[in-house]
């Protein structure tokens, strides 16, 4: 049994002590690599300071901090959102703002929650088409991503963006937006095989009468079907924010958002059974609080077990920003953004309305030959080089003058010593002791 | 103190980027008859005082000096350490920077690069003494630097046929000769110059390319770069890049430029400075076929017409081109680019209400093209868009304007309709066509509606547009906004009531006024400066930096004209910058 699957057992046959608060002991001390990791979850990925600063502070404080940074984060979050308000015209420069902000934002947890909700309700360039449009839903998320669930769900649901991506433009009596009713309950709430088509259909009749006009949402009472409709077995004259209620208030609904958030934050090796996520979700169906079931999943056993060391693929966002974010660097970030797309990850574009894949889907011959370009590109020399990471620079900056010292350095910073005996790494100068740490299949879990 | 590379940089960068010309020293043969034959490119600065006096002037000081980078390192102290080295110099050669640049290179430069990547410098000083006295301090320098780093000395030096030789490192080395300095970036290049002077050869001077460079240059020239394209062409990039001209439009633009260059093995670029104006006239000795080539029907017979004046005036281009004969040869000119060219037929079809593009349309249109962009007037009641873009036009003269101006206002109108569908289809605000009067001249303007008071200070990108269409006396006017037009109006029929005359032998001209783009860009500073943060990369004071730096540069460029002609299948161009720099 490895370690993974054995602190996995237990939490499973010890719910209790797998969301209990993690204390650091002999068994598992806290150290840099855990700091790392923690780092790396609630972020796109520590630089060397931070894990210092974390390995000092002790878990608690460090989550704390994570949580709610020091300082005031609206300046920034101010600043950026002129930005992005500025470059609406194109989605392309959103998206390299967005990369930006994760690079530089003061408050990381936030912006993955952000990505983590854009994968979530999969609105798309594809589909929307708009810039401004997409700006404010993104804008939109990130103002509430943190926030109460129930919330969040009923301004997506009506925000023109989601509207327009699920063919919900003119919902008209005669035509209830059949397709938007089936994502948001297959893919939003409470998930494939937990409604019947009876639920679809009345669920639809509740989003009549909103259409969007020239990018903003209205509502025609004219065209609203104000007839009783039952849904998951209530009765009533339901609006759309009353049936967003019924299907909040669903059970299923919470198991859905929690299992992903556990996805997300603990592991994507094995699938939790429901009895270790029913703590979670019976606390997040009475609050729909979503920091408050986060902090939860930081502070506990699990999540500074082995069964959630390593075991998420980064997604290419979280590679590529990982490695600026390390190296303290900053980068083209617009050519960074069409580098990702062509790995899969176009942000403000999520393929399908079921989001980004995860896990090792991330992972193939192409796209491992992918994030190894971008590692090479990233860490290429200065001078025509827009990504500006310099390597050796830091290392120099580090006091690591020589190849063998700059690759304990890069090493340490990227895999906290995760992978000492790198072989492929042994003979490497400088510059290329970098990439090839970054190419390391042990740099790409989260 | 200095370090020993600055040292050596500041050598270096002395005799490389400052020039001057004078015949070499009496004593020594010209510079071209020691650098060995087979130059890829060769430099010559032969033209002395007036590059100096340009360089050296006060205005010229006072415009770099002015420059963002450098004002941010006058109040960081960063120019401490520069201004004591110049200092120190001065201090150890007795005598103001200045005078020792006047007299360091006062004799000439001349520079060779070679296929193997081998770099050579001659710089002839009008002084031996001051040269060799200048040799001798950045030596004792450097060698006090590694004495005070604990390093020992990289300094070397050994003789070799009588000749002495000196080397800071593996990637220079440098020799004095009389007034004579060489460097070389390999030391057995230097050895290669020293051969050279001791057993004759084959000398760049015997070079049939450097010879063919300095007739095209004449005398007059106070430099000439010579590049030998035959060699050059060799390089995969630059094969590559001369390929990548051969689409429709850059051909119609270039008309045979790119031709010239494939076929020619020599590219002369002569310079000449008087006062504050610059002028590089470039020659390629590429002999184009005409009936393969676009060059064809870039038409020198009259010539382009100068470009139009209007108020707010930016940039300029005047094309003379046969549009029908070019598009009726697009078969055998772009063969791989059929498919989308009969796209783009059918596309104006629906335009022109299934009239034949070539014979129809551009055949009804004289050769004389001219494009202008100019700076916008915002209506108080439509307010300053957010990004600030320049109204432009194009400028064409109808065959019979009686019969096409019909047809142009339709197809104007049906493109205006596709406008508003599509914008439509996006929930966009549209365009409302209206019929003003302009003097005696009625034209067709598109608008959009006014915004509401409160948007006004930061309107949409939409307002920076309303199309025009003007047909004044046989003149046809496409304009982007309806001010332009206005002004194009008075000025074609200015130019109508006076002798039209094209300028001779020149098939396309370009202007640019350097002001005029500098107000414009600082117009649009905030966008510039967010665009440059996620193209480059760089932090907001980086990205301002290099914006105000950008805009510094060229409002100093003045007015600049570029000029292309053709001479039996030769072509030719001049490029024409007059500088403003500081006031003196």
């Amino acid at each position: 049994m490895t370690p993974s699957s054995e602190a996995l057992a237990r939490a499973a046959n010890d719910p209790a002590w797998a969301w209990a608060r993690y204390e650091p002991g002999a068994e598992r001390p806290w150290d840099a690599r855990l700091a790392a990791h923690l780092l790396r979850r609630a972020g796109f990925g520590p630089n060397r300071s931070e894990i210092d600063q974390a390995a000092g502070d002790g878990p608690q404080k460090t989550i704390d901090r994570l949580l709610q940074p020091d300082g005031d984060p609206a300046e920034f979050e101010e600043m950026f959102a002129e930005y992005e308000r500025a470059a609406e015209g194109s989605v392309e420069s959103l998206r390299a703002w967005w990369l930006r902000r994760m690079i530089q934002t003061p408050y990381p947890l936030l912006e993955k929650l952000t990505l983590f909700w854009h994968g979530h309700f999969a609105v798309s360039q594809a589909e929307v088409g708009r810039a401004p449009m997409l700006q404010r839903h993104v804008q939109l998320l990130r103002e509430q991503a943190l926030g109460d669930f129930r919330s969040l769900l009923k301004a997506v649901m009506l925000d023109p963006a989601t509207l327009v991506c699920l063919k919900a433009e003119k919902s008209r009596k005669a035509t209830p937006p059949t397709a938007l009713a089936r994502t948001l309950l297959a893919r939003f709430t409470v998930g494939e095989g937990n409604f019947s088509e009876s639920d679809v259909t009345e669920t639809a009749r509740a989003f009549t009468g909103w259409f969007v006009n020239r990018n903003s949402r209205e509502f025609y009472p004219r065209e609203f079907d104000d007839g009783e409709k039952t849904v998951f077995g209530k009765k009533g004259n339901f609006t759309a924010e009353e049936v967003l209620d019924v299907i909040a208030d669903q059970r299923a609904t919470s198991q859905t958002i929690v299992r992903k958030l556990y996805r997300q934050f603990v592991s994507e090796v094995d699938e939790p059974g429901d009895a270790l996520l029913d703590t979670l979700v019976d606390s997040f169906a009475k609050t729909g609080n979503v920091l408050g079931t986060i902090e939860t999943v930081l502070r506990s056993n699990l999540f500074f077990s082995p069964a959630a060391y390593r075991c998420r693929v980064k997604s290419p966002v979280e590679y590529a920003v990982g490695l600026v974010r390390a190296f303290e660097g900053r980068v083209a970030t617009d050519r960074l953004g069409r580098a990702l797309a062509d790995l899969g990850q176009g942000l403000y574009n999520p393929p399908t309305s079921a989001g980004w894949p995860d896990g090792l889907a991330w992972l193939n011959d192409a796209t491992v030959v992918g994030r190894h370009n971008l590692a090479w590109q990233l860490l290429q020399q200065p001078g025509d080089n827009k990504y500006r990471l310099d390597a050796a620079t830091y290392a120099r900056q580090h006091g690591k003058q020589d190849a063998v010292a700059a690759r304990e350095l890069f090493l340490d910073l990227l895999l906290q010593s995760d992978a000492p005996d790198a072989a492929a790494v042994s003979a490497a100068g400088i510059e290329d002791a970098a990439r090839l740490v970054a190419c390391l299949p042990e740099y790409q879990p989260a | 103190m200095m370090s020993r590379s600055r040292l050596i940089g500041a050598a270096l960068l002395m005799a490389a980027v400052l020039t001057a010309h004078v015949s070499a020293a009496d004593d020594l043969p010209p510079a071209s008859q020691w650098l060995p034959a087979g130059a890829l490119l060769a430099v010559e600065v032969s033209g002395t005082a007036d590059v100096l006096d340009l360089a050296l002037s006060d205005g010229m000081i006072d415009t770099v000096s002015a420059m963002p980078p450098l004002q941010q390192k006058k109040q960081d102290g960063g120019l401490d350490q520069f201004k004591t080295i110049v200092g120190y110099f001065e201090a150890n050669l007795g005598t103001d920077w200045k005078t020792a640049a006047r007299t360091l290179l006062g004799g000439g430069v001349t520079l060779a690069l070679y296929p193997d990547k081998t770099v050579l410098l001659i710089v002839d000083s009008k002084d031996a003494a001051l040269l060799e006295e200048l040799r001798e301090f950045t030596t004792t320098v450097a060698k006090g630097e590694a004495a005070k780093k604990g390093n020992a000395d990289s300094i070397r030096s050994g003789e070799y046929r009588g000749a002495t030789g000196w080397t800071f490192g593996d990637k220079e080395a440098h020799a004095v000769v009389g007034n004579r300095l060489i460097v070389a970036n390999k030391s057995d290049a230097l050895k290669r110059v020293v051969d050279l002077r001791e057993d004759g050869g084959a000398a760049l001077a015997d070079q049939a390319e450097y010879k063919a460079a300095k007739a095209a240059a004449g005398p007059k020239a106070d430099a000439f770069l010579m590049v030998n394209m035959g060699a050059l062409k060799q390089v995969p990039n630059v094969q590559k890049g001369l390929d990548n001209v051969g689409n429709p439009v850059g051909s119609l633009l270039l008309a045979g430029v790119a031709d010239s260059l494939r076929a020619a093995n020599l590219l002369t670029l002569a310079l000449d400075v008087d006062g504050d104006t610059i002028s590089l006239a470039a020659v390629s000795d590429g002999k184009v076929d005409a009936a393969k080539s676009s060059v064809a029907f870039a038409k020198t017979d009259g010539g382009a017409l100068p470009n139009l004046k209007v108020p707010g005036f930016l940039a300029g281009f005047s094309f003379c081109r046969d549009l029908h004969s070019f598009y009726a040869a697009k078969d055998d000119l772009f063969p791989e680019r059929t498919g989308g060219l009969i796209f783009f037929e059918n596309m104006m079809g629906i335009f022109f209400s299934g009239r034949d593009l070539a014979d129809d349309v551009l055949s009804e249109t004289e050769p004389e093209i001219r494009v202008l962009a100019a700076r916008q007037k915002y209506d108080e009641e439509i307010g300053t868009p957010k990004t600030q873009i320049p109204a432009f036009a194009a400028v064409l003269r109808m065959k019979n304007p009686e019969k096409f101006s019909l047809v142009m206002e339709e197809a104007w109108q049906k493109a205006v309709g596709l406008v508003n569908f599509t914008r439509g289809q996006k929930a966009e605000p549209g365009l409302i066509i209206d019929r003003p009067t302009h003097g005696d001249t009625q034209f067709t303007v598109a608008r959009f509606a006014a915004p509401k008071v409160e948007e006004r200070t930061d309107a949409d990108v939409r307002f920076n547009f309303n199309p025009a269409l003007a047909m004044p006396d046989g003149y046809l006017i496409l304009s982007s906004t309806e001010g332009l037009a206005r002004d194009l109006i008075d000025a074609v029929k200015k130019e109508a009531s006076e002798t039209l005359a094209g300028i001779d032998e020149v098939h396309s001209l370009a202007e640019v006024d350097g002001t005029s783009v500098a107000t414009i860009l600082l117009a649009n500073r905030e966008q510039l400066v967010r665009n440059n943060m996620i193209e480059e990369g760089n932090s907001r004071d980086q990205a301002e930096m290099a914006i105000d730096s950008l805009v510094a540069i060229v409002s100093h460029l003045g007015r600049t004209k570029f000029e292309i002609r053709n001479e039996s299948g030769a072509t030719q161009a001049r490029f024409v910058i007059e500088l403003k720099l500081a006031a003196k």
